[in-house]
């Protein structure tokens, strides 16, 4: 069922079972899974079933430290959220990205790898995605026109991706969603105030807003902020009648140890005769699985360096392809279907079917959880009397020197196979260089701020998402990570919401 | 030039000469072509490998870039 919270007389109160706060890849994610429950599902929705600059001006806010997009581009506030202009670039975590890594500060997850694998295989069908299958021997025996670099697979491997078509959540699962019995869809139902008892130990009820100067009030046994990890930590920062520092904020972790990935052009690797790396290509729209270099875990450990992966484009066309800093600024998915666009031009122009002699290789590596990259609250309110989030995004020198090692392991390896060299970027030569060049980027990929484990001084939820010391709050998406691994963040956050869902069907009864 | 600066005390044509050669000089160009392949090959292995201008390049590589560069100034 569908409910414009426009259109209802101001100061409705709103009652169901459990209230969901987002209608992204989380919060439809969860949405799914409870249709035809004995359950009544309020699911909040802060925009429409479209863009409007409008809605998307409420997620504006400054930002300090490292260059950064603007921040109403990176994420999207209408039903579907950022899936209304994600690539659909798939791929599974590691199992060392969940480890505790004594070289990586704040790292170790409180649940493993195999924890997820369940939810990961239902988690590939809500994104259109293959099989769950990972492996590049799988693949290969399948087309056996992938054929890998031949490097040492004690050193480097051949991550595999997937890729969505890209699903768009608001469109593949709008009807449905619509047509649930139990499932109420509030849209233009921002919440702007989650209220909890005295103690600040028990949510009793949110305040949604909207542009038409209307306020409702709904109440639930159970509330799951799945809002994406900035404005899940600006919502929990802003609700501080009951607890003065925002809640689930005692101990001043909401909103830090935001992460993002660095992705960069980083080296070129030349062979003496044109090499075609159909493994590596993509063709979007097309292509279903491709690679990247990834260094393997007793590398990693070796080195005492980050997880990332390098992918491929032909040099020709990647070196004057502009970084996309300098040109993600809008946040209309209309432009950056445009850009998009434009990237892929360039490539197929630039595809010989002979193959090229020299590629870029461009970086993903995951960034180092950081307390002082953090979200926090400006001064300035939005439109709905809200203070707006701001981003100081802070990185360190093990990011640097991490994409630096991983070049010099790659451009061994491919010594080793006598296949060709690599060479390093200018801004990676220097190892006593910490600085980040003007082209550094991310891939609006936001992570942490509300990040999962059992030390409250370090985290915000525990291992099943529950917001520490508050008894029916959860969140869902990638505020939880710990760590960011290689990968983009979808399929490991729509995983990690099944997961949340799972349990809180389990526990029905307590909380809902 | 960059391996010439990362390595002065190699930065003369005949110890490159004689680095390169192993001890054992030798003009046939198939012997030599074939000792240097073998030496780049186990640079590679075992990590002897350097930066120069942004390549990762094997020490044996490195030593015959700054022999060229000498003998071409």
């Amino acid at each position: 069922m569908h409910i414009d919270a426009k259109l209802i007389p101001d100061n409705s109160v709103i009652e169901g079972d459990i209230c969901i706060i987002g209608a992204g890849a989380a919060g439809i994610s969860m949405a799914l899974e409870w249709i035809n429950t004995p359950y009544n599902v309020i699911l909040l929705e802060g925009g429409g079933f479209d863009y409007e600059p409008a809605m998307q001006d409420l997620y504006r806010g400054k930002t300090t430290g490292q260059r950064y997009y603007p921040l109403e581009s990176a994420r999207l506030h209408y039903f579907g959220g950022t899936t209304g202009h994600w690539a659909g670039f798939c791929s599974v975590f590691d199992p060392i990205d969940f480890e505790k890594r004594d070289w990586v500060p704040y790292s170790g997850w409180p649940i493993k790898r195999g924890d997820l694998d369940a939810f990961y295989v239902r988690a590939q069908r809500n994104l259109d995605l293959g099989p769950y299958e990972y492996s590049y021997e799988y693949w290969r025996e399948n087309d056996p026109s992938l054929v890998s670099l031949p490097f040492d697979s004690d050193a480097v491997f051949n991550k595999m991706w997937q890729f969505s078509p890209p699903t768009r959540f608001g469109t593949k699962y709008k009807d449905t969603i619509v047509n649930a019995p139990n499932i109420y869809l509030y849209t233009y139902a921002n919440v702007t105030d989650i209220t909890a008892n005295e103690h600040a130990s028990t949510v009793k009820q949110v305040t949604i807003k909207n542009l038409a100067g209307k306020q409702h009030t709904v109440k639930a046994k159970c509330f799951v902020l799945a809002c994406c990890s900035m404005q899940n930590a600006r919502l929990l920062l802003a609700s501080n009648k009951q607890a003065p520092k925002g809640l689930g904020n005692d101990h001043d972790v909401v909103g830090r140890y935001f992460m993002e990935h660095i992705e960069i052009k980083s080296a070129e690797m030349w062979f003496p005769d044109p090499e075609q790396l159909k493994l590596y290509s993509i063709d979007y729209g097309k292509t279903k699985v491709r690679a990247e270099l990834a260094i393997t875990a007793g590398k990693q450990r070796e080195h005492r360096i980050l997880n990332g992966t390098a992918s491929f484009s032909p040099l020709e066309a990647a070196r004057n392809q502009p970084a996309f800093i300098d040109i993600w600024k809008s946040s209309d998915p209309k432009e950056r279907e445009k850009a998009f666009g434009k990237f892929d031009e360039t490539e197929k122009k630039s595809k010989n079917k002979d193959g090229h002699n020299s590629y870029q290789l461009f970086t993903r590596v995951e960034q180092a959880p950081n307390p002082n990259s953090r979200i926090s609250l400006e001064s300035e309110t939005d439109a709905l009397g809200m203070r707006r989030a701001t981003l100081h995004w802070e990185l360190t020198p093990l990011e640097k020197r991490s994409i630096r090692t991983i070049y010099e392991i790659i451009g061994r390896q491919i010594g080793i196979a006598g296949k060709g060299r690599v060479r390093l970027m200018e801004y990676l030569r220097d190892e006593h260089d910490n600085s980040w060049p003007e082209f550094t980027g991310g891939g609006w990929h936001h992570m942490g701020t509300t990040r999962m484990g059992t030390d409250l001084k370090t985290s915000v939820v525990d291992a099943n998402c529950k917001v520490h010391g508050i008894s029916n709050l959860f969140t869902a998406g990638a505020s939880n990570y710990v760590t960011a691994a290689a990968p983009n963040p979808t399929l490991t956050l729509v995983a990690l919401t099944l997961r949340l869902s799972d349990h809180l069907k389990k526990s029905a009864g307590i909380f809902v | 030039m960059a391996y010439r600066k990362l390595a002065p005390h190699e930065n003369e044509a005949t110890a490159l000469r004689q680095i390169l050669s192993e001890g054992k000089p030798t003009t046939d160009a198939k012997v030599l072509t074939s000792l240097l392949n073998k030496q780049v090959k186990d640079d590679f292995r075992s990590a002897k490998t350097v930066m120069a201008a942004g390549w990762v390049m094997s020490v044996t590589e490195a030593r015959q870039c700054a022999l060229f560069s000498i003998l071409n100034t």
